[in-house]
């Protein structure tokens, strides 16, 4: 068997020295360092046992450099001295620890083609091909229990270079029905024909960048459910109009208020929702107002917004938010306050600027409470 | 004046946490006016040396009490530990061994019940936001140490003052005594940059991307004891009580020595015949 495969890898152009043993380890050291034909260990160098290199060193410092020389040294304080990992392999090469070997394969890419008889130019029995593909990429991702995050269909015509048409989603599918009718968006979308007057002879639909997708049971009441509906809703404007023309509001986590919501691109996550108590509505900018405290850090005593004056009963705060110092429109210290006026309303004011950092601080109506 | 010491001082020795040297914290304390300052760093006592050379010239007028600031695996809250005399020392060193035994090298892995097994004699800060199981704690704490204390911090979040309101419920309800701390991670407000960089470093992220990981505000580091007189005037005993925190403590590092660990073998009359005994018989096995 080894002959056999020696010759084999020769025959490729790798010349290989092979050994066989009972373990993996003892097999690594004779087929490095052993002589043809004695397939004892002991006087192998210790390098034949797959050391780390510090562990190799350490050794060779010790003069310990035969295998025979550590075979019989005390468990314990080899451990202790050379290393767990040292006495492992150790033990690996002599069979007294297991060591499986398994072997890694790439998972093949997903791809489907279809070659046609006559070249196809129209763009429904383009579709309708690429249908037929995008059925047996859907049957192999559920064989994976995988769905794909972008999908690709190439193109090839009789005449020319072939075109690629790609497609990304906003989360993993593999339904074929969805996937013609978003190639049916993007065909709809360009702007430059499919192909010239002889048509495509054949096209190949690929998948990239696989996710674990399992069956979801499907809403009873109308076989839909909301998040499906959505994505694909999201996924036909952007195949149509572009990435950006979908955006969604989203979290971000920033201390400055004006910082914490963003509109992104629907594949964007969210960032969780902060525990502060934040008002729903905010102005943009903050409106000044005019507002009296008593104490120089507290809340207001009363303030006056829009030519209204305000008596607050209550007040929350400070909620102390600095400006990161190294951002390029960093202002002064805010301090917020949640305070209710005596008509019950709830506002969200902050002073700018503590009392020994500007000279007089001004206010602003940042937010309303409910 | 107000007397104040900050008793939840942290360090650099906080790896990655506290942003000023133990030096800087004992020289701001002085400066600022404060009558002594607590040193305890995330599970270690490594940074008390520092601070104790610091503030040993100024034994007379600044007191520097030092311990360690116990942090939890079982999701029990952060506890700062002063040990009472030399005894306990003994035993919060014992207590912060069996969590780095536990743990790769770096790591300390304790459970609540490591601190009550040892926690005899020790004064401990307990630092938790006011939730139902905090009062069972305290019980649990004052049982085995005999007292308990209960920050009472300035987080400057805007709930500072709900806050305070509840802590002073449960310490009225257990018998918890309220320490006012600023929980300081840097001795100025303006090493609040480095602070930041720190934070990056040991969250993996640069300052663009860090967002809400980086602090808020630069709140966290000393301040004058009038300032601390008029942040916690709805509270003024959580402020007087650190002074009689700081005189419960005797303990002090000039109490350790250097003490040689026994090294005799059982069977040798002492350790260099146990060693020519032991070298003869490896020899043997070796050269045979």
């Amino acid at each position: 068997m080894r002959a056999h495969i020696v010759s084999r890898l020769a025959a490729q152009g790798f010349s290989a020295r092979a050994a066989i043993a009972p373990t993996p380890g003892a097999a690594w050291a004779l087929a490095r360092y052993g002589r043809a034909g004695n397939p004892d260990l002991a006087p192998l160098p210790v390098q034949a046992l797959r050391l780390e290199p510090q562990a190799a060193d350490l050794l060779a410092r010790l003069g310990l450099t035969r295998i025979e020389q550590i075979m019989v040294a005390p468990r314990n304080s080899f451990a202790a001295r050379i290393g767990e990992h040292a006495l492992l392999r150790l033990d690996q090469a002599f069979g007294r620890a297991s060591e499986t070997i398994t072997p890694r394969r790439p998972a093949p890419p997903v791809f489907a083609d279809r070659r046609f008889m006559e070249p196809l130019a129209h763009e429904e029995s383009i579709l309708i091909g690429a249908e037929h593909a995008a059925l047996d990429v859907s049957a192999e991702l559920e064989n994976r229990g995988a769905g794909a995050m972008r999908f690709a269909l190439d193109l090839f015509p009789v005449s020319g270079a072939a075109k690629r048409v790609v497609i990304g989603l906003s989360r993993p599918d593999r339904d074929a029905a969805r996937l013609v009718r978003l190639l049916r968006e993007k065909f709809t979308a360009l702007t430059a024909p499919l192909c010239d007057e002889f048509g495509i002879e054949a096209l190949r639909l690929s998948a990239f960048e696989l996710r674990n997708l399992n069956e979801r049971a499907e809403n009873w009441l109308d076989g839909k459910t909301g998040g499906a509906t959505l994505a694909a809703l999201t996924d036909a404007i952007s195949a149509r109009l572009g990435a950006k023309a979908a955006l969604r509001p989203v979290l971000q986590a920033e201390h400055l208020p004006e910082k914490a919501g963003a509109l992104l691109t629907v594949d964007k996550p969210s960032a969780p929702i902060p525990d502060n108590q934040r008002p729903l509505r905010l102005f943009a900018p903050p409106q000044l107002i005019e507002a009296i405290a008593a104490v120089p850090d507290g809340a207001p005593e009363r303030f006056r917004w829009r030519r209204v004056l305000h008596t607050i009963v209550r007040a929350e705060g400070p909620e102390r938010i600095t400006a990161p110092w190294f951002s390029a429109d960093a202002g002064p210290t805010r301090d917020y306050f949640r305070v209710e006026d005596d008509q019950g309303r709830r506002y969200w004011l902050y002073r700018e600027g503590l009392f020994d950092e500007v000279e007089r601080p001004r206010w602003f109506m940042h937010g309303l409470f409910a | 004046m107000t007397a104040f010491a900050e008793l939840c001082a942290t360090t650099n020795f906080s790896f990655l946490r506290g942003a000023s040297h133990a030096e800087e914290l004992v020289e701001c304390a002085r400066a600022l006016g404060m009558a002594g300052l607590g040193v305890a760093d995330r599970n270690t006592l490594a940074g008390i040396v520092r601070a104790y050379a610091a503030a040993r010239e100024h034994k007379k007028t600044f007191r520097l009490i030092v311990g360690a600031r116990l942090v939890f695996r079982d999701g029990t809250p952060d506890i700062v530990c002063y040990p009472k005399d030399r005894a306990a020392y003994g035993r919060l060193c014992q207590t912060l061994t069996v969590g780095n035994m536990r743990a790769e090298k770096g790591e300390c892995f304790l459970d609540l019940a490591d601190f009550l097994e040892r926690a005899e004699d020790i004064q401990a800060i307990v630092i938790a936001e006011p939730d139902d199981f905090l009062p069972g704690l305290l019980a649990k704490i004052k049982a085995a140490a005999g007292a308990v204390w209960l920050a009472l911090p300035a987080r400057f979040d805007g709930n500072d003052s709900r806050r305070h309101r509840q802590l002073r419920e449960i310490a009225a309800q257990t018998g918890a005594k309220l320490i006012a701390t600023t929980e300081p991670l840097h001795h100025t407000a303006r090493r609040k940059a480095l602070l930041d960089v720190i934070t990056c470093i040991r969250e993996k992220t640069t300052l663009d991307a860090a967002g809400a990981l980086l602090a808020a505000n630069a709140e966290r580091h000393l301040k004058p004891p009038t300032e601390i007189a008029r942040l916690f005037r709805e509270t003024p005993e959580a402020v007087e009580e650190t002074m009689r925190f700081l005189n419960g403590i005797t303990f002090s590092l000039d109490e350790l020595r250097y003490e040689y660990p026994d090294e005799c073998v059982a069977g040798y009359p002492d350790a260099q015949t146990a060693l020519e005994a032991f070298t003869w018989e490896g020899a043997a096995q070796r050269f045979s």
